[in-house]
């Protein structure tokens, strides 16, 4: 039973941290100078909202069985408070501050037509300290001995770094427009 | 309202969603299968080793008795798994029984 748990905290962890990096991409579409158009853009608005719920449940699983287990100890105090574990203080610690910040995220992504739209934005922005912070948390920690779970941890870190290179160099259709018009010669 | 005066998108929504996290249930069996079977075989490998070491551990065992202080004594040993011949350094001749283990 002990090393279930333990193989399907490992597992979930992946699988959230893939999940996440979807959520991320999507995000990062949606909030793009090139966004989708007409029903894609509610596709992808949907899926990136759909997921992110999804891939919290998938999170919640993943700290329940690293509970559960009792090869390392991980409490629920540890699970919520930062760097309090008895196991991998700083690596387990870093899980937990992305944890925290996927709750604050989340929260007020739910609440958000409660917010004022400045606080839903700057705590949304949160999502690219959790995201890394997931990352090194997943790299430094559940990989360590097995090629493919750390593999698909990297590859996770290569499409959230190429989204976001993306999303901050490509220029808008609009911008690109204007350059065309500025470098015609008058006539 | 049915499923055909659904919105489009939020069908195309509903769709994928259902997908992808189905997609990555799926993912956490095939990780975790991966992961038991991988602990399996790094266990497997573990005791067989475990059993190899031991088996070609050279053992011997010299025991040596001896009737009286004075007169007769006999000594037997048995040994296995040696390349080369080691001799006993340690002998007894007093009373009783003595093993002395050499590798």
């Amino acid at each position: 039973m002990n090393e279930l748990l333990w193989f399907v905290s490992r597992a979930t962890g992946v699988a959230s941290i893939t999940l996440l990096t979807a959520v991320l991409v999507l995000g990062l579409v949606t909030a793009s100078r090139r966004p989708p158009q007409g029903i894609r853009s509610a596709v992808v608005m949907g899926l990136h909202r759909s997921l992110a719920l999804g891939s919290v449940a998938f999170l919640l699983v993943h700290i329940a069985t690293a509970i559960g287990e009792t090869y390392v100890s991980i409490d629920l105090v540890s699970a919520v408070v930062p760097f309090t574990s008895g196991y991998e203080r700083a690596w387990v610690g870093l899980g937990t501050v992305a944890i925290d910040l996927v709750v604050a995220v989340v929260a007020t992504s739910l609440l958000r037509h409660r917010l004022p739209e400045r606080v839903w934005r700057a705590v949304h922005l949160l999502a690219f300290a959790f995201w890394p912070i997931a990352l090194v948390h997943g790299i430094a920690l559940g990989t360590t001995d097995e090629t493919l779970l750390r593999a698909i941890t990297i590859l996770c870190g290569v499409v959230g770094v190429a989204a976001i290179g993306w999303r901050l160099f490509a220029t808008s259709p609009d911008a690109e427009r204007r350059e065309a018009v500025l470098v015609q010669e008058w006539s | 309202m049915t499923a055909r005066h659904t919105n489009p998108a939020l069908r195309a929504t509903r769709r994928w969603t259902a997908g992808a996290l189905l997609t990555a249930t799926i993912a956490v069996g095939g990780l975790g299968l991966h992961l038991a079977d991988s602990y399996a075989a790094t266990s497997s490998t573990t005791v067989a080793s475990s059993a190899a070491t031991t088996a070609s551990t050279p053992t011997a065992t010299s025991t040596t008795t001896a009737t009286t202080p004075t007169t007769s004594s006999s000594s037997t040993s048995t040994g296995s798994g040696f390349t080369s011949t080691g001799s006993v350094t340690t002998s007894s001749a007093a009373a009783g029984a003595t093993t002395t283990s050499a590798s």
